[in-house]
């Protein structure tokens, strides 16, 4: 701009010099007038022409030069992938397994620990109620606590439902499961007799150690023919707020042997009341996978594990985790799902993962939701109870956990 | 293409739309008023989501460059005119993922090389008619490795990859009625690009025949219609219906076979139907000039989701979206005397709303599980155009 500047003032002087020299050659008596505007100098060419196109270019680079940059900062190396429902899917087991194993020789807990059901009390701390054996062979179900879910502290004085000499239970307590309601405790559990039936019993506790078991069994084996006919075990009692109602999953028993995940609701969780009745007998809600060949839970399934969950989209949606085994093959544990409340037979129709089973060689598995993850407590095999209680997750825990 | 265009709503069917013409309707390239030439950028910033989860898209930024020039003499009846859009970064990104993983598919891989060159022929003052075609990269090639796992060498390594180029027609023709009634239809075919990838794997004991091939990007058949009416000098109106055959869009994405040498089982995972279905679009736009020069632009279009609802296996995230757009521009003479016809400075502005769509899934043991879909994509965009 300077230099123009200095050429123009250079170049008009030089302009309104000729003129003058015109006009005196002439021999006007005008006076000497200035240099005409309408005479295109340097500096108005520059202002008309040059900055006009100038700026144009600069505007425009200028404009093209910001905002270039803008969309192609953003181009991913590769898409993310949307995290599928956590609900449904493989589980992880933890890398130091067992998280709860067995008691110290001479507790009560020293042979075996099993069928774990884990909680969430007040507070976020988690309870298991676990199955324990003695060295003597003593069944009972003693219970640990846990804040992160990893490292559990047994209560280690002894167990907290125990057999009553000549009841229904009287050889033994397994299989826990249990429903916190913000006050009362509720363990569900299988009780045995002296011949080996198995059924299921009801204790309640207000702080959760200390129980009053209902004197009678909740729960009886179904009649000739049914397919609970030779026992009732490994109970599963979960609310559905959606029918008010208590729902209980257990395992029946028919008379050669084989399992099947039977239903039963209740309004107040004492009385209840098969599900399914088809011709006089409570059918499966869940039944050995017999039509399909191969199939890892062809011959018998068991030990249930219930969750409400809500899809993304707000759908209630309920899971059953559940043991499942072929004839004279091992155990694994499968899933399935079923509608919730809003649905007539949800709950009662269930429809198997394509993609069982969800942990291999486990068993009794008790799943809670806990933070983003879903922490599945469960037997290892083939080493079983006697290695104690292990742990796996949907979502791998990090090292950090 | 184009910023006039774009703050139209893309309602340049049946409208004069200069060298980008060659684009939306070659036909109109018969009613040029003379050559120009069209440079411009545009960026497009992608927010959708699942479920409320940002999903990281791919966005979209490059230039478009257009030109068109009516031929003089004996053969002043013929215009032709070449539309071009150059992304940013890559010249085409071809991204694919298995249709039971959540994408959005229909947003993806949009950033690529287009070129689009066509012809029109004037026939008497109101009538012409154009032709053209879509040039689109398409990828092949094979590899072939022999591994030496016994003494861990690769001794064979043969590479080789072809970008081939892909061609559909395009073709439109054009009404113009005194520059107050016109009309046109147009047709853009069908393209994709796809890649295809037989490999070799020859490792002593077990030889590998891989072969992965697939289609990565799909645009369908397009029948365009539209009209525009000039009610008065400074004002014009615009309509567009298009008819999209998206029910002809295949499975987009990659199909791996493995064949064993040796008596292993074949891996195959074949196309799935994607039940894709055909739409009609209709577009809007307005044009008006409050002054010699400027002209304000707006526009809406709606784009019907042609992807049925995901409740089996695919997940494939789209819906319908709602597009409002903006649009200004001033005309003015070139300052340095050197554009004859002046030059035209443009700019625009195109909000796109995905509506809220939920997908139920039919199996309650769906690994995905139910989702929501729903999304915004902002365009904007400047353009310089010389009229020579």
């Amino acid at each position: 701009m300077k230099l123009f500047g200095i050429n123009g003032n250079k170049l008009n002087e030089k302009l309104a010099h000729n003129d003058d020299t015109k006009a005196r050659r002439a021999g006007s008596e005008k006076k000497p007038r200035p240099a005409s505007p309408s005479v295109p100098s340097v500096v108005s060419v520059a202002k008309r022409f040059g900055a006009g196109a100038f700026s144009l270019c600069v505007l425009f680079g200028a404009a093209l030069a910001v905002l270039w940059p803008l969309p192609a900062c953003d181009l991913p190396e590769k898409f993310p992938e949307f995290t599928g429902d956590i609900s449904v899917g493989p589980f992880v087991k933890y890398a130091t397994n067992p998280i709860l194993p067995r008691g110290e020789a001479g507790a009560f807990d020293s042979a075996a620990v099993a069928g774990p059901a884990v909680i969430e009390e007040e507070g976020g701390r988690l309870r298991m109620y676990y199955g324990a054996v003695d060295a003597a062979g003593l069944q009972t179900i003693g219970t640990a606590t846990s804040q992160e879910g990893l490292v559990w502290e047994r209560r280690s004085v002894g167990p907290v439902l125990t057999p009553t000499a000549g009841s229904f239970d009287e050889a033994g307590v397994s299989d826990p499961s249990a429903i916190y309601d913000g006050s009362q405790y509720w363990v569900f559990f299988t009780g045995w007799d002296a011949g080996g039936t198995p059924r299921i019993g009801l204790a309640s506790s207000g702080d959760g150690v200390t129980f009053e078991k209902a004197p009678a069994p909740i729960m009886e084996s179904g009649g000739e023919g049914a397919y609970d006919s030779a026992g009732v075990a490994e109970p599963c009692a979960v609310f559905d707020e959606g029918r008010s109602k208590f729902l209980l999953y257990y395992t029946g028993y028919n008379q050669y042997g084989q399992g099947s995940i039977m239903l039963a609701v209740s309004d107040d969780g004492q009385t209840w009341t098969r599900y399914g009745i088809e011709s006089g007998l409570a059918q499966p809600a869940l039944g050995p996978a017999t039509e399909e060949e191969g199939a890892f839970d062809s011959d018998s399934v068991g030990g249930p594990s219930v969750l409400f969950v809500t899809s993304r989209e707000g759908r209630a949606l309920l899971r059953l985790w559940y043991s499942g085994s072929q004839a004279g093959g091992s155990v694994h544990v499968g899933l399935a799902g079923s509608g919730g409340s809003e649905e007539q037979t949800g709950g009662y129709n269930w429809e198997r993962y394509p993609a069982n089973p969800v942990a291999h060689y486990a068993r009794s598995p008790s799943v809670v939701s806990y933070g983003a993850n879903l922490y599945m407590y469960y037997n290892e095999l083939p080493q079983d109870e006697s290695a104690g209680i292990s742990l796996a997750t949907r979502l791998e825990l990090s090292r950090e956990e | 293409m184009g910023a006039d265009a774009r703050g139209m709503g893309n309602a340049m069917t049946g409208v004069p739309a200069g060298a980008m013409s060659a684009y939306y309707n070659p036909g109109f390239l018969g009613f040029l008023g003379g050559a120009s030439i069209e440079a411009g950028w545009l960026g497009a910033l992608m927010d959708l989501e699942l479920s409320g989860e940002g999903y990281d898209s791919q966005n979209l930024g490059g230039v478009e460059l257009a030109a068109a020039v009516p031929l003089g003499g004996k053969l002043s009846f013929l215009s032709l005119g070449v539309a071009a859009y150059l992304p940013i970064g890559p010249a085409a990104r071809l991204y694919a993922q298995a249709p039971n993983t959540p994408q959005f598919l229909l947003y993806r891989n949009l950033n690529r090389f287009a070129v689009y060159p066509a012809l029109s022929v004037k026939i008497g003052d109101w009538f012409a008619f154009g032709a053209g075609v879509h040039v689109l990269a398409s990828a092949s090639g094979w590899i072939n490795f022999e591994i030496d796992l016994a003494n861990q060498s690769a001794p064979g390594r043969d590479f080789m990859f072809d970008m081939e180029p892909g061609f559909a027609p395009t073709a439109g023709v054009a009404i113009n009625w005194k520059d107050v009634v016109t009309g046109g239809l147009s047709y853009r075919g069908e393209i994709d690009a796809a890649v295809e990838f037989p490999a070799n794997f020859d490792l002593g004991i077990i030889e590998l025949l891989v072969h992965g091939q697939g289609v990565q990007w799909f645009t369908p058949h397009e029948l365009n219609l539209g009209a525009a009416w000039r009610p008065l000098p400074p004002l014009l109106v615009s309509f567009d219906l298009t008819y999209a055959l998206w029910s002809n869009a295949p499975d987009q994405s990659t199909q791996v076979t493995i064949q064993p040498s040796v008596l292993l089982p074949e891996v195959k995972n074949p196309p799935v139907e994607m039940g894709f279905s055909d739409i009609v679009m209709p577009r809007l736009g307005v044009a008006y000039a409050p002054i010699e020069g400027l002209s304000l632009r707006t526009g809406y279009l709606y784009y019907p989701t042609p992807v049925p609802s995901q409740i089996h296996a695919t997940n494939i995230a789209d819906s319908d979206r709602h597009v409002l757009t903006l649009g200004a521009g001033y005309r003015f003479d070139d300052p340095l005397g050197v554009i004859p016809q002046g030059v035209s400075m443009d700019g625009f502005f195109q909000w796109h709303f995905l509506a809220s769509r939920s997908v139920i899934k039919k199996s309650l043991v769906d690994e995905v599980g139910d989702y929501g879909i729903s999304g915004r994509v902002i365009a904007g965009g400047l353009a310089l155009t010389m009229h020579l």
